[in-house]
């Protein structure tokens, strides 16, 4: 079920021992480095990826601002042509052109990926407070019923959500969020357990401080910065997932200036039209590898400090 | 590479066993429990299954008969009601669904009319050959990249984890399309679709393990740094053992570990990538028959893919617990 693997110190693994403790981790000398600051100073890798998505972002947003032209322009004259200087990414079976297409894609593509990464840490949010916080029986309950999500490993989840539902671009934003939110509960529930038995809420409880006050103000801060990371590996995940349904046929459809599906239109044209699927697709992967670049460092500097 | 693993090469193994804290769970009743776990996953997997496929809005005798459009006679509904069990109570179906799945029986496909487990039966080796060939292909892969960073200094381990990552990322359609353009389009040295033989099968298994080796790579770099700096090390490199001895039958054992640990999810990951892969390359195989059930809404079909494939999972997850908790100490001793 999980799309993400189980990398790293973030998760549990399969077994129960192995939850890491703070102190296994980061090994010598790590401590040394540098002293901390309020808002560190971004690496070199975090403000390129981070440059990266402001501007997919922009054209996410303004897309006219970026490629002035219609998406769904038809032009059969100009049909297939290879990129050249009037059209850079060439243009496709109906003369559309290929950049204004990916320029105007970003949008719908990247909120599907927004979208199934916020159903899914949404719901793993609320399972994994559930089970990391609740009584012992509601621990063991959930517990077991992400177990049999995992159970559906993969896609399977999402193509059984899309046989019930019909396939189309929501039902497969749904199912890959609902595919995803197993993996991210079982980190969140982990990252809950380690907090509850941290010291510093130790420190909280023998000061006096409520319930309500360790939650809110200790735990729920500690698990946000896990939560952050997460959210940013999974939007690249999402979007490479989402338009691979797209690509199957099961997502969005066709006419739409989507990446996925433009992929999925360019499909029967790959050996002779490489471009119709070539340059799209290099957008998911430019996307992805952007999210997950960022997530890491991200998750390499909460580490360190 | 598990199972040759010694106590000795462990951080935490103690000598004689002696000033055990913790009490011992005993084996046994580990396995059963385990054992009773992985039959109530399948139990619930079966039952999701069986109760969200009643979702689907329409007829299910229609879609046997041919789709909603077929406009069939109200006999031949009838008809394929008896024949498929559907006329029965719910409650009595869901009962005769058990027991076929206790007997082996999955149903039959609507739209192939033959016997689901026959269906899988022909598939599957399509589908293991693919798989059992990625995942080998992938795991060297990832081995070399993690034994290079770990060697090679700062920059290796930059350029190696940039590697990881991007492969990691990279669909397995767009890699597919890819990999088609460069060696079948302009060089021609393989062919665009999987064709019998050992040719046919390059481009699928270097698509299926490119993405999953960059997973596996980050996951092996890190234990492997983690090994690297932890005690077991320092003591060996104490008892006068050579970088290279410490390197390959220390550290590089125990970063060995987490990497079984992935397995289940290594196994639903080619899985989901064999959809993609065999849909693209034209291959004969589990994942390619799951898409198009998915497609025709071939209900017996698709649940019976989803049901085996649950099964293989927990066979995969339980055998990997047991087999971290012959190589892992540690694991033993841990009670709930």
């Amino acid at each position: 079920m999980t799309l993400l693997p189980p990398t790293d110190g973030l998760t549990a693994t399969t077994t129960p021992a192995a939850s890491p403790t703070p102190a296994t981790r980061g090994g010598p000398g790590t401590a040394a480095r540098g002293r901390r600051r309020w808002m560190p100073r971004p690496t070199v890798t975090m403000a390129a990826s981070a440059t990266v998505l402001a501007v997919l972002a922009i054209a996410a947003l303004f897309p006219g601002l970026v490629a002035p032209g219609d998406p769904l322009a038809i032009d059969p004259s100009a049909s297939f042509q290879a990129p050249s200087l009037a059209h850079p990414f060439g243009t496709d079976e109906s003369g559309r052109d290929i950049l204004t297409r990916v320029v105007h894609g970003a949008g719908p593509s990247l909120l599907i990926g927004v979208s199934a990464t916020a159903i899914g840490v949404g719901l793993a949010l609320v399972f994994g407070l559930l089970a990391g916080l609740g009584p012992r029986w509601l621990d063991f309950g959930t517990t077991r019923l992400l177990e049999v999500l995992f159970a559906f490993p993969g896609l399977l989840f999402a193509l059984l959500f899309i046989v019930v539902y019909g396939p189309g671009i929501v039902t497969s934003t749904i199912a890959v969020g609902l595919s995803t939110a197993p993996g991210y509960a079982r980190i969140i529930r982990s990252q809950v357990l380690v907090a509850r038995r941290s010291p510093y809420l130790e420190a909280a409880t023998v000061l006096g401080r409520g319930r309500a006050w360790r939650i809110t103000r200790h735990l729920l801060p500690n698990v946000a910065a896990t939560l952050f990371v997460l959210v940013t590996l999974g939007i690249g995940q999402s979007i490479v997932w989402a338009s691979s349904l797209s690509y199957l046929g099961l997502g969005a459809a066709p006419p739409t200036a989507e990446w996925g599906a433009m992929l999925s239109a360019g499909r029967t044209y790959i050996t002779s039209f490489w471009w119709m699927t070539f340059f799209p697709g290099l957008f998911i992967v430019i996307s992805a590898v952007a999210t997950t670049l960022l997530g890491r460092s991200i998750q390499a500097r909460s580490r360190r400090s | 590479m598990a199972g040759s693993l010694t106590p000795t090469a462990h951080p935490t193994a103690r000598p004689g066993g002696a000033g055990r804290p913790r009490t011992r769970l005993p084996a046994l009743r580990w396995l059963l429990l385990r054992l009773g776990g992985a039959v109530f996953v399948v139990w619930a997997v079966a039952t999701v299954t069986f109760f969200a496929i009643r979702l689907i809005p329409g007829d299910p005798a229609e879609a046997i008969v041919g789709g909603p459009g077929s406009q069939a006679s109200d006999e031949a509904l009838a008809e394929a009601r008896a024949d498929y069990g559907l006329d029965q109570p719910l409650p009595v179906q869901y009962l005769q669904y058990l027991g076929r799945l206790l007997r082996g029986d999955l149903g039959r496909s609507y739209a192939l009319r033959d016997d689901v487990t026959t269906v899988i039966g022909e598939n599957v080796g399509g589908t293991l050959t693919l798989a059992v060939a990625s995942l080998a292909l992938a795991s060297v892969i990832a081995l070399a990249l993690a034994v290079w960073s770990a060697r090679g200094g700062r920059a290796a381990g930059a350029v190696t984890s940039l590697l990881e990552i991007v492969a990691a990322a990279v669909p397995h359609f767009w890699l597919a399309i890819s990999l088609i353009l460069l060696f079948s389009s302009t060089l021609g040295w393989l062919p665009p679709v999987s064709v019998p033989g050992p040719l046919g099968l390059v481009l699928p298994v270097v698509t299926l393990a490119l993405p999953l080796s960059g997973f596996l790579g980050q996951v092996m770099r890190e234990s492997l740094l983690t090994a690297l700096s932890s005690p077991f090390v320092l003591a060996a490199r104490a008892r006068g053992e050579g970088d290279s001895g410490v390197f390959w039958r220390h550290a590089l054992r125990h970063a060995a570990i987490p990497a079984i640990g992935l397995a289940g999810w290594a196994f639903g990951a080619l899985i989901s990538g064999a959809v993609v892969v065999e849909t693209i390359f034209a291959r004969p195989g589990i994942g390619r028959s799951l898409l198009s059930a998915v497609q025709g809404r071939d209900v017996p079909l698709v649940t019976g893919i989803v049901i085996s494939v649950a099964i293989v999972y927990m066979i995969v997850t339980t055998l990997t617990d047991l087999a971290d908790r012959l190589v892992d100490p540690r694991l033993r001793e841990e009670a709930r």
